[in-house]
């Protein structure tokens, strides 16, 4: 067979786990010396098909072809042994071994007798980091490296397997300007080297700088393919959410901000100097910046799950400063939901009922014994104002979809009576549908008078659903904006730290 | 059958309940002793004191932990309360003072695994040899004969109720019932499997994690404690070896009467169940005079059975 120009081609490829069809006849293709966006919204199905053209999960049905030839992967070690690179969003290295040995983990090289030939080890591992301009060395231990040192690490390593197609997941999600800077650069080469790359992520601004096709899928359908010199971001925007942005939020608040709930002076700790702002009735009030902005770590610290050194906290009129108990903070109504629901959010294998009546067990505890009926009536209640899609109250927490955990995640605070509700990342991870519920929902309680703060990556939730915005960078408040200012330009020039107009970013 | 995986899945203590008796039942046609008042009375005399040690192991599992050291705490126990009667201490007091001691040791360890990101397995390992070494010193490493033990010794240990209720298992159903209906209606103990199901969830839902943790091995600590006295009671002898392989037999019931490794579930009456099943399989081999060496494989096989049943009937496809 004659070898196409095409390096990696996914043809119908379909695939469900459980009753959820996450992958339903979606298409790819990728050329040689490409580097093809791959774009949707978080549960659309990016990672899935990336995982099964790596080898993670095995497709239900399609073809996919690797340099002419249909492949079917059945481990990692395969598809990786046939030449696809995967840098993953969480790093995937050995941090207690060298650079080195996480470089050629897969093909370790030896002297005969199987002995490891360190001498060469270190030598062949040097002249890949040498490549990418890496100023660390094959001998130090991966653990020491920064994000973007391991990543580097990780190209190096998909490098040292002679790739012909390489998967970078969301790669700048915890990059700095300048190690975005290099990442693009690595890239390039990668390019020029004739090896096609999928990128997956979400900034338009970096699609438009680096990439040549995009690739939209929602919902786990195939949307469209792109050229990118022929199309706009709102173009591609569109296309990911299927209609307006303007229907899919809900409205900014129709009154003007009225008491303060929440003011916040001077806070400083681990990985976060100085934060002041506060919170006002009927309003959400949006925390943004990059990942590693310290933005979750203010939140914690607030609700006295972490510690701070100074500053001062008023809620609602009541001062506290110093350490102040968690459990103290919550019985006043200050809630703080996780942005890891599984980790630390639910408690996944047991009841959505008990999930939900864990934060007001006192409540129905008459003379130390729970009502079970009230339990059950309580989180009923819940389960129906939230449109929790569930069979039944006694279905665990760890069966359902990741958009009606989150509204498990939601019903278990408000029951509680809350008085002001911090929410980090409250939509990351579940469908479309649900995120809009969820958006509308904290409108709804917001106009109760219940005061919300939504912590966030996703510029378009920020800008969609805040009334005002605080932008941190590097544990810092670099600012705040208001009404029409609240757009992606200024939020991310205000992220990156810098003041210069747009051109800035496009320069760099 | 997938309602049979279903109710598998959800009613654990009804499916060891239901082969529990079918066991009674096979056991009553294959030995014409089995269905005795003294053959059965003999069991739940025998099962009694791990089925009170074996509510610590369910507690403490539910909390998502595991304590390795119960049966030498109970050894340690019985030692104490023993040889301090011996040495002239009035026995309540002997017996506070062995109560007392186990439940130290539980804070230890409850302190430890909590404050700490020791292993719960690593932690206990250490304080079971401590414990049991504790039992080896004082006894001097062998068994201790309570001559002129009081009346109200002896008869928490093996009096009748009535002439013919072991008065020892009246004691366990008692502890038992109690535990289990806290276990599923105080909201001081359903915290204990918020903890075990996920303690960063229950941290940040507002729950004392780490009191609640050390709470578990605080009380196991006391349940292996009392096991221990009545165990002296009971055979009017301070035996250090008397932990043998109390621990996990209570640790098998547990998970075959539902608690998991990874902690959130577990209930006093299924453990119990399972407990007694396990009994019942060692009552049935010396029924059939088969060799007691095979005790330990068939409850390893049920134990295997069970777990594996376990995972499939949770565990869904793709």
């Amino acid at each position: 067979m004659e070898k196409s120009e095409e390096i990696l081609t996914v043809e119908n490829l379909t695939k469900s786990f459980g009753p959820v069809k996450v992958l339903d006849n979606v298409q790819l293709s990728v050329k040689k010396g490409e580097v093809h966006a791959l774009v949707g919204e978080n549960g659309a199905g990016k990672s899935t098909m990336m995982n099964i053209v790596s080898g993670v999960y095995q497709r239900d049905s399609g073809r996919i072809c690797l340099d002419g030839e249909e492949v079917n992967f059945i481990s990692p070690r395969q598809a990786c042994m046939a030449g696809i690179g995967f840098v993953h969003q969480e790093m995937s290295l050995c941090p207690h071994m060298s650079v080195a040995e996480n470089v050629f983990m897969w093909n370790i090289p030896t002297k005969r007798g199987g002995a490891v030939d360190f001498v060469r080890l270190y030598e062949e591992t040097n002249l890949l980091l040498r490549r990418f301009g890496a100023g660390f060395d094959a001998r130090t231990r991966t653990g020491e490296l920064n994000v973007a040192q391991q990543q580097v690490v990780e190209i190096a390593r998909a490098l040292s397997m002679n790739v012909k197609l390489i998967i970078f997941d969301e790669p700048t999600s915890s990059l700095t300007e300048s190690e975005t800077e290099n990442l693009y650069h690595s890239i390039e080469m990668l390019k020029d080297s004739g090896v096609g790359v999928i990128y997956i992520s979400h900034r338009m601004p970096e699609i438009f700088r680096i990439c040549d096709r995009a690739t939209v899928l929602r919902d786990g359908k195939y949307v469209d393919t792109l050229s990118i010199h022929e199309v706009t971001p709102d173009d591609i925007v569109l296309k990911m959410v299927g209609r307006s942005l303007g229907d899919y939020y809900p409205p900014k608040a129709s009154v003007p901000p009225g008491k303060e709930l929440l003011r916040v002076e001077n806070l400083s700790g681990k990985r976060f100097q100085n934060i002041s702002f506060t919170l006002k009735k009927h309003e959400i009030l949006g925390f943004s910046g990059l990942v590693g902005s310290g933005r979750t770590e203010v939140m914690q610290a607030l609700c006295g799950f972490l510690p701070y050194t100074q500053g001062q906290i008023w809620l609602e009129g009541q001062k506290f400063c110093g350490k102040v108990k968690s459990s103290e903070l919550i019985r006043l109504g200050l809630f703080y939901l996780t942005e890891d629901r599984k980790a630390n959010g639910l408690f996944l294998n047991m009841t959505t009922r008990r999930n939900i009546s864990v934060t007001v067990l006192e409540e129905f505890c008459h003379h130390g014994f729970l009502n079970n009926e009230e339990e059950k009536n309580l989180s009923s209640a819940m389960i129906h104002e939230m449109d929790v899609r569930v069979a039944s109250d006694l279905t665990p927490a760890g069966a359902m979809s990741g958009g009606n955990q989150q509204k498990v995640m939601i019903a278990k605070w408000l029951v509680a009576h809350p008085r002001v509700l911090i929410m980090d990342e409250p939509t990351r991870g579940i469908d479309v549908g649900s995120k809009s519920e969820i958006h509308h929902k904290l409108r709804k309680l917001s106009e109760e008078g219940i005061g919300v703060i939504v912590v966030s990556s996703e510029l378009p939730e920020i800008i969609g659903v805040c009334d005002r915005v605080v932008v941190m960078h590097e544990g810092s408040v670099v600012g705040e904006v208001v009404g029409k200012d609240i757009n992606e330009e200024t939020l991310m020039l205000m992220a990156s730290n810098r003041k210069k107009g747009v051109d800035a970013i496009c320069e760099m | 059958m997938r309602n049979v995986k279903k109710f598998f899945a959800n009613f654990r203590e009804a499916t060891v309940l239901l082969i529990v008796l079918l066991a009674g039942l096979v056991l009553s046609l294959i030995s014409p002793h089995f269905f005795t008042w003294a053959n059965l009375r003999s069991v739940l005399i025998g099962l009694s004191c791990t089925a009170i040690l074996a509510i610590g192991t369910t507690i403490v599992m539910a909390g998502g932990a595991i304590d390795i050291s119960l049966g030498a705490q109970l050894a340690m126990s019985g030692s104490i309360v023993g040889v301090l009667f011996i040495k002239g201490v009035p026995i309540l007091l002997a017996i506070l003072i062995a109560l007392l001691s186990c439940a130290a040791v539980g804070l230890l360890n409850g302190i430890i695994i909590s404050y700490t990101t020791l292993n719960p397995m690593i932690c206990t390992l250490g304080t079971q040899f401590v414990c049991q070494g504790i039992a080896n010193v004082i006894t001097t490493g062998s068994p201790q004969s309570l001559r002129s033990a009081p009346e109200f010794f002896s008869f928490i240990g093996k009096g009748f109720v009535g002439g013919f209720f072991p008065m020892i298992f009246l004691e366990f159903l008692i502890l038992g019932i109690i535990v289990d209906v806290l276990m599923r209606r105080s909201s001081m103990v359903r915290k204990v499997y918020y903890v075990g199901s996920n303690p960063q969830a229950a941290t940040y839902s507002g729950i004392n994690a780490k009191k609640v943790k050390t709470m578990t091995f605080v009380f196991a600590g006391v349940m292996a404690g009392i096991a221990g006295v009545l165990t002296t009671a009971r055979l009017s002898v301070a035996s250090p070896a008397a932990g043998g392989t109390v621990t996990m037999t209570a640790m098998s019931a547990a998970v075959i009467g539902g608690a998991s490794a990874s902690g959130g579930s577990g209930t006093i009456l299924g453990t119990t169940l399972a407990l007694i099943l396990l009994s019942l399989v060692d009552n049935a081999l010396v029924l059939m005079s088969v060799s007691v060496y095979w005790q330990n494989l068939i409850s390893g096989v049920i134990l295997l059975a069970a777990v594996l049943l376990d995972y499939f009937s949770h565990t869904k496809k793709g």
